[in-house]
């Protein structure tokens, strides 16, 4: 058979204007993790539009020129409804027979849209009989065919200028400002964990610090007092740690926006700690488990020295603030699996 | 790893006696080549302003090319990898098994370029370094995934989705409950989320397909029994009719209301071949066509034909041999029955007949029946790929 294509350095075609970079806009670059199984971000684009090129599309949008009768213009016109040409809307008019600002409009023309699955045409004839060109939504395909003086002449003369910002028609990327100093973060979603985006002026992690400040605000009372508890002490501290180890960061990767002002994420951490019911504090400043996880490991005592070893390595980590690493979220699974295994058994008991 | 699967040879693990035996994949993809194929999808191209236009038709009786679905324009003069590609990304995730293409250098279709049987053999250009620079070249979107390749559903249904190894060599059609994985041991009945997920997606696929296809023109030299095999939708409601036979609402098993409605499932069964064989003729054609394979080996042990190399203990060969040629007897008896029980099935399911519903009231007897009717395609397909090799030259 056929042996199919796996190339590692395969690349973006070139377009005439600088894009912003693959990966996402003012990370820190070092704390990038990838998605299982993507490459590099660049790959990772490639592979998509490979994927859903224009001829595996199922819808289209037809785009046509209609020259001006006397006149050296032409209008870009958009055919809606294909059988009822009156109301086929003006995208744009330029000057004789210009394909470079035919799809410059043709972009600017959906821009902040989701166009994934839909392929554009752009025809002759309202017919359809003579098609010019067709691609699929997306800086590479729309630039096809331009020459970068193209891209000064029609910037000078028209003011029309691609709208590179709204045209991530496939959404690769996600956008947050820093919560710290407000900085403009965005990753490519599609190629990395967007929970390891870190803000390269402030070290902040915007994702990761707004989805945690949301966990762990719904644990607040177990250290404020006040308020309901919705989520117990333990389970916060483990999820939470769980999630920081997973993408390498530690408490001061957190910004406190979900939080109140006198609580920070690591006092919060802290606090957890102190109210774990799982972790009791022991003299000398270690941790024992709680009786109902001993009573339930007290067959096997070199698992319990283990867990109780693993357990007090993980309470040393938290009260120093991390970072946290795959270790200490292995250990944070173990904890959670031992403690329900043990409730499981003394349901069971009882 | 899925090479296993459109490669020729057997695998030695599946196959006992030593001289070569083509795999069923192989003689199921041999006899489903392009001259053999009952369906058709049509692509031509045009040049103009040094492009080359693929276009596919929609119609047979249209009037201009504005008709037709264009489906893409590429750089220079027409090559046909860069179009079979492009034909191959316009029908990804769908299932065309005895579905041709066929392209054509004009509007008129009168001038045949190409032909060949949707699959990754057929579409794909064999000269890998020039597949890699199309691929480097970005004029046409290339599919890299093996499933994308998968238009006869073989490796969405035969891979195991947990190590990506074949689940067996030598089980062609897709019953859930024999698929079951011997090298990490996933057993794909078992995890009924992943099952009825994988049954969702084949249906929806199936349904989809069905868009643009013409009989082919001639058909005098291609088989008629070549109709009556299909290797996905007869499985595929099997399994559902099993499962609402055992008791399950179809509601609370499917999600029936998510990605998989009553007509995909109508659809499905009329694909199927439950749908050919309430048909009287057609029902007595598949008897006939299949008792022949039954008949042979029944004439072999009465003539004295060689006994299988494992004997049978506490026989002698007489008895054996007197064994044997029952046992086949009862099979072809068992195989009438089945077939005559399972032509009502269609007529059932639909609710066209009312009054014979109490024989499929035994979920048991049904499955046992529809895994029995699995093995006799798969000696359908033996006796066509003998007649495909008889004619070649």
């Amino acid at each position: 058979m056929n042996d199919l294509i796996r190339l590692s350095d395969v690349h973006l075609p070139a377009v005439p204007i600088v894009l912003p970079p693959h990966e996402g806009q003012n990370l820190e670059a070092s704390a990038l993790i990838l998605t299982h199984g993507a490459k590099s971000a660049e790959q990772v684009i490639v592979d998509f539009r490979n994927r859903y090129s224009p001829e595996s599309q199922r819808w289209f949008r037809r785009y046509y020129l209609k020259a001006h009768r006397n006149r050296d213009r032409t209008s870009l016109r958009y055919a809606w409804n294909l059988d009822i040409p009156s109301t086929d809307r003006t995208v744009g008019i330029f000057k004789g027979d210009d394909l470079a600002a035919a799809q410059i409009l043709i972009g600017n023309n959906m821009a902040g849209a989701w166009m994934s699955s839909i392929s554009w045409h752009l025809c002759e004839d309202r017919d359809g009989d003579e098609p010019v060109a067709i691609g699929r939504f997306d800086p590479w395909s729309l630039l096809q065919d331009i020459t970068p003086a193209d891209i000064v002449r029609l910037r000078d003369a028209r003011g029309l200028v691609p709208n590179i910002e709204g045209w991530d028609f496939d959404n690769f990327y996600m956008h947050r400002k820093c919560p710290s100093c407000g900085q403009k973060i965005s990753i490519n979603m599609f190629a990395f964990n967007i929970d390891s985006a870190q803000c390269n002026k402030c070290g902040v992690r915007p994702f990761l610090s707004c989805a945690l400040g949301r966990l762990l605000h719904l644990a607040l009372p177990a250290v404020t007092g006040q308020g309901e508890q919705i989520l117990s002490a333990d389970q916060a501290l483990l999820n939470t740690v769980e999630w920081l180890g997973d993408v390498n960061a530690g408490t001061d990767h957190l910004h406190q926006e979900e939080l109140p002002e006198h609580i920070t994420p690591h006092l919060m951490l802290e606090g957890l700690l102190k109210n774990s019911r799982l972790l009791a504090a022991a003299p000398e400043g270690r941790f024992a488990l709680a009786p109902t996880v001993m009573n339930h490991l007290a067959d096997n005592q070199d698992s319990a020295s283990m867990v109780i070893g693993a357990a007090n390595l993980l309470a040393k980590t938290i009260q120093e603030g991390g970072p946290f690493t795959d270790t200490h979220a292995a250990t944070a699974r173990l904890l959670q699996l031992v403690e329900r295994d043990a409730l499981k058994a003394l349901k069971e008991l009882n | 790893m899925t090479s296993e699967l459109v490669r020729k040879e057997p695998s030695s693990l599946t196959n006992l006696n030593p001289d070569e035996q083509p795999s069923i994949f192989w003689k199921f993809r041999q006899i489903f080549e392009a001259d053999w194929c009952t369906e058709r999808k049509i692509y031509w191209y045009d040049v103009r302003f040094n492009r080359t236009r693929l276009w596919q038709v929609t119609k047979l009786d249209r009037e201009s090319k504005t008709q037709d679905k264009l489906l893409g324009i590429f750089p220079g003069e027409p090559d046909l990898d860069v179009l079979k590609l492009a034909i191959g990304g316009a029908n990804w995730e769908r299932i065309l098994t005895g579905v041709r293409w066929e392209i054509y250098s004009d509007f008129a279709c009168s001038q045949l370029v190409a032909m060949g049987r949707f699959d990754i053999i057929d579409l794909m250009s064999t000269d890998r370094a020039k597949l890699e620079r199309i691929y480097r070249s970005d004029i046409v979107g290339v599919k890299t995934s093996i499933t994308d390749w998968d238009f006869d559903g073989i490796f969405r249904t035969h891979i195991c989705p947990i190590c990506n190894k074949a689940y067996s060599q030598d089980l062609l059609m897709f019953i859930p409950s024999w698929m079951k994985c011997n090298n990490c041991g996933f057993s794909l009945s078992d995890d009924r989320g992943r099952c009825s997920n994988l049954i969702k997606v084949l249906l929806s696929r199936l349904v989809r397909s069905n868009e643009f296809h013409f009989p082919v023109k001639d058909k005098d030299n291609i088989p008629v029994a070549i109709q009556l095999i299909d290797v996905l939708p007869t499985p595929l409601i099997a399994y559902v009719i099993g499962e609402i036979l055992d008791g399950l609402p179809l509601s609370q098993s499917y999600d029936l209301g998510i990605g998989m409605t009553h007509q995909d499932l109508t659809t499905c069964l009329e694909m199927s071949i439950f749908n050919k064989i309430r048909i009287p003729i057609i029902r007595d054609g598949f008897i006939d066509f299949v008792s022949t394979y039954f008949d042979e080996q029944i004439t072999h042990y009465k003539n004295g034909g060689h006994l299988p190399k494992i004997p049978m203990p506490g026989t002698n060969d007489d008895e054996h041999r007197q064994y044997l040629t029952h046992d086949w007897q009862d099979m072809k008896q068992r195989f009438i029955d089945e077939t005559m029980l399972l032509s009502n099935l269609a007529d059932w399911f639909l609710g066209r007949e009312i009054t014979s519903t109490d024989e499929y009231h035994e979920a048991s007897f049904f499955k046992g029946a529809l895994s029995n009717f699995a093995y006799n395609l798969e000696t359908m397909i033996e006796l066509l790929w003998q007649e495909k090799k008889g004619g070649m030259p």
